[in-house]
């Protein structure tokens, strides 16, 4: 059966106690969220699913401090990127060690082998929060104001990761770098 | 394919199904073991106080301990039946409440 309730109604029913919101609020919301964290993270899946899982279970325990329930997916995009940059910063991840799991990885259906190579050097080439804004933006759909608010960063900041992220991207394709 | 799909394509690729149980349960089992450290963490105050009420009434109980012996069975086995019907009944409650 579909539960066709919205996260605000989900976040209330959690907030009293319900397991069973909490599952459906997970089950809405990991794939967004892993796929946000897999290619930010520049590391094996595992990890990245691992921090999910942390960054829910901190969103399960902290649900009372939520101010706005229909913020839900915001706010759990928030804590999960608080995580991945804490973890980021403390393993001194370099772009070295990214690309050599990411060369690994595999390519994703439709897209040149060659190409994926030179996207993922040039991903990984991006400070955390660049890759964060353009993950968000361009492969989640958020809007600026959005990732901006899940990211804590000013929105013109959100707009210029965005659009230096992406031009970036689409030079090692040879695309029209319209975005300056 | 022009760039902006493939970039579009190459950025997808990490996302996962919308469903995927296994990992929900993995949540749903790091929730219930959180859940389980923050109990003991809220009892912990509770075991204090029942430590401090035991030391100070250790001097009262060894003045009163011979004409509380007969009695202290029952009152244990009463207590105790009734201590785990509120445990159980809580945990039931808080575990079919409808969502």
């Amino acid at each position: 059966m579909i539960d066709r309730r919205s996260d605000t109604e989900l976040v209330a029913a959690a907030r009293s106690g319900s397991d069973a919101a909490f599952s459906r609020l997970v089950e809405r919301h990991q794939a967004a969220l892993r796929g946000f964290l897999r290619p930010l993270m520049g590391g094996g899946w595992a990890e990245a699913d691992d921090l999910a899982q942390e960054a829910l279970v901190v969103a399960w325990q902290r649900l009372s401090e939520l101010k706005r329930a229909e913020g839900f997916r915001t706010w759990l995009m928030g804590i999960a990127w608080r995580k991945a940059f804490s973890r980021i910063r403390s393993t001194r991840r370099g772009s070295a060690r990214d690309l050599a799991w990411l060369e690994g990885r595999g390519v994703p259906s439709g897209v040149q082998p060659e190409d994926a190579l030179s996207l993922d050097r040039a991903l990984s080439g991006l400070s955390p929060p660049e890759r964060a804004c353009v993950l968000l933006c361009l492969s989640q759909d958020w809007s600026h104001a959005e990732a901006a608010t899940a990211l804590n960063l000013p929105l013109g900041t959100v707009k210029s990761h965005v659009s230096r992220g992406r031009a970036r991207l689409l030079s090692v394709l040879g695309g029209a770098d319209d975005a300056g | 394919m022009t760039p902006d799909d493939t970039l579009k394509a190459f950025l997808a690729a990490g996302t996962p199904g919308p469903r995927d149980a296994t990992f929900e349960f993995a949540v749903a089992e790091r929730v219930a073991r959180r859940r389980f450290w923050m109990s003991q963490l809220a009892l912990l105050p509770w075991v204090l106080v029942a430590g401090l009420l035991a030391v100070f009434a250790w001097p009262i109980l060894e003045i009163m301990g011979p004409a509380l012996a007969p009695l202290a069975e029952q009152v244990g086995m009463i207590g105790g039946v009734a201590v785990l019907t509120l445990a159980t009944a809580g945990l039931l409650v808080r575990r079919l409440r409808p969502s």
